[in-house]
């Protein structure tokens, strides 16, 4: 992470010590939630194809964080890179699982990632980048995420996100080139769209 | 539109967010700009990044309360505070009372009951006065009913000669009890030895150095008890 100290004084390492050791750990997994809960939710709706399925993956893989906190060696790599290995072999797991079960042989929940890939490994390679993204946007402060949310995500105007939200035009216009140069930054992006891990 | 202008509508224009008059006048700045143009297609490409998401949804409230608890439940350490935390402290309250039994029932107490000036016998009297020796031996009652003695000897062992084995032994006008054997070297040498309760019937302690040929070995200390006191 380039930003690990964000909303709290620790850092995604110091956090993961402290899981690892049983200092307030509760309070730890939650600040980590609160940093990447969205990461791994979107990640699982990518995945998985559903929102259940997302909701069951962010539960294995904090459960699993929280379980295997002691093998995390962060001169290995980083937090968010060891939590996206978690993330993907859990949805690899519940890929899996969801393929042998009745409701994937019926075409349901997953028949849309099934459609765009050969398997679960290609499925969860492509999906580096996505995490990269995801990470970068939730490192952007609230203001910048929301009018790119609403912009690109919403596909509303400029105009329309200063009606929606009251803000100024320019202030609309002014925000939206600081979160695209911030998330290019955070991305590090040259090159990014071939990187895979 | 100036270039300062058309800068502040780039990302606007990256999302295509612009009205079609406004971007179109952006774009006429920006096709002859190379500065604002090499901009644009840098926002461009980050934008293109955003496609790898096909949305950026938000989990429902409820997830974080069911993931924490969850995992507070499963996890080793169930609950929010660690088992480590509640044990470690009464392992450390427990240890700290066994060492201080066993404290008090080795050492019983901290005053002597007896203490023993232990003299060189004149035959070592030039060899240890040459050393600096000096020591003493204090005999102390435990709550078990017997007494320990404690001996307390500076530059007994020559140094040259390395450590030897010596026997501390209670006398009285019928004879004498072995107190134990012990090894002393050059330097300090401080010993704790057991010896039976009736120990004020004896007179004096001697310290004899063993060797192969003799078990008993030769007197090399001697001292008569005083009873009670710190006088060392």
């Amino acid at each position: 992470m380039r930003h690990p100290r964000r909303r709290s004084d620790q850092t995604d390492e110091e956090l993961v010590r402290r899981l690892s050791s049983g200092e307030s750990p509760g309070e730890a997994l939650s600040t980590l939630y609160d940093r990447y809960g969205r990461t791994v939710y979107a990640s699982g709706i990518k995945l998985l194809g559903s929102g259940q399925s997302a909701e069951e993956l962010v539960q294995e893989v904090f459960l699993k964080v929280w379980r295997s906190a002691g093998t995390f060696d962060p001169s290995r790599s980083s937090f968010s890179t060891w939590l996206y290995r978690i993330t993907r072999s859990v949805a690899a797991d519940m890929y899996r699982r969801q393929s042998r079960s009745p409701a994937t042989a019926a075409g349901e929940d997953i028949a849309e990632v099934r459609d765009t890939s050969s398997g679960p490994q290609e499925i969860v390679d492509d999906s580096w980048l996505t995490w990269r993204v995801l990470v970068a946007l939730e490192e952007l402060d609230e203001p910048h995420r929301e009018v790119l949310r609403l912009a690109y995500f919403e596909g509303l105007t400029q105009r329309e996100i200063s009606e929606r939200t009251g803000l100024p035009l320019g202030t609309v216009k002014s925000r939206t080139l600081r979160a695209l140069r911030k998330l290019r930054a955070g991305l590090g992006l040259a090159g990014i769209s071939r990187e895979v891990l | 539109m100036g270039c300062e202008e058309a800068r502040r509508n780039l990302g606007a224009l990256a999302v295509e967010g612009l009205d079609r008059e406004e971007r179109e006048e952006v774009l006429r700045h920006v096709s002859g700009c190379p500065r604002c143009r090499r901009e644009l297609e840098e926002l461009r490409e980050t934008v293109g990044v955003l496609r790898s998401l096909p949305a950026y949804p938000c989990p429902p409230p409820d997830l974080r309360t069911r993931t924490i608890s969850r995992a507070a439940g499963d996890a080793p350490h169930r609950g929010f505070v660690s088992r480590r935390w509640l044990v470690l402290p009464a392992v450390l309250v427990l240890v700290i009372a066994a060492l201080g039994w066993l404290l008090l029932a080795q050492r019983g107490s901290s005053t002597p009951v007896a203490v023993v000036r232990l003299e060189p016998v004149s035959a070592y009297r030039a060899t240890l006065a040459h050393r600096d020796y000096w020591g003493v031996a204090k005999l102390y009652p435990t709550d078990r009913g017997n007494r320990r003695m404690e001996l307390r000897l500076h530059h007994l062992g020559d140094p040259g000669s390395g450590w030897r084995v010596y026997q501390a032994w209670l006398v009285s006008k019928d004879g004498r009890t072995s107190a134990g054997t012990f090894e002393a070297g050059p330097g300090r040498t401080v010993v704790w030895l057991n010896i039976p309760s009736r120990t004020l019937n004896y007179d004096a302690v001697v310290i004899t150095v063993r060797d192969g040929g003799r078990p008993a070995g030769d007197v090399v200390l001697r001292g008569r008890m005083t009873r009670g006191g710190n006088q060392e």
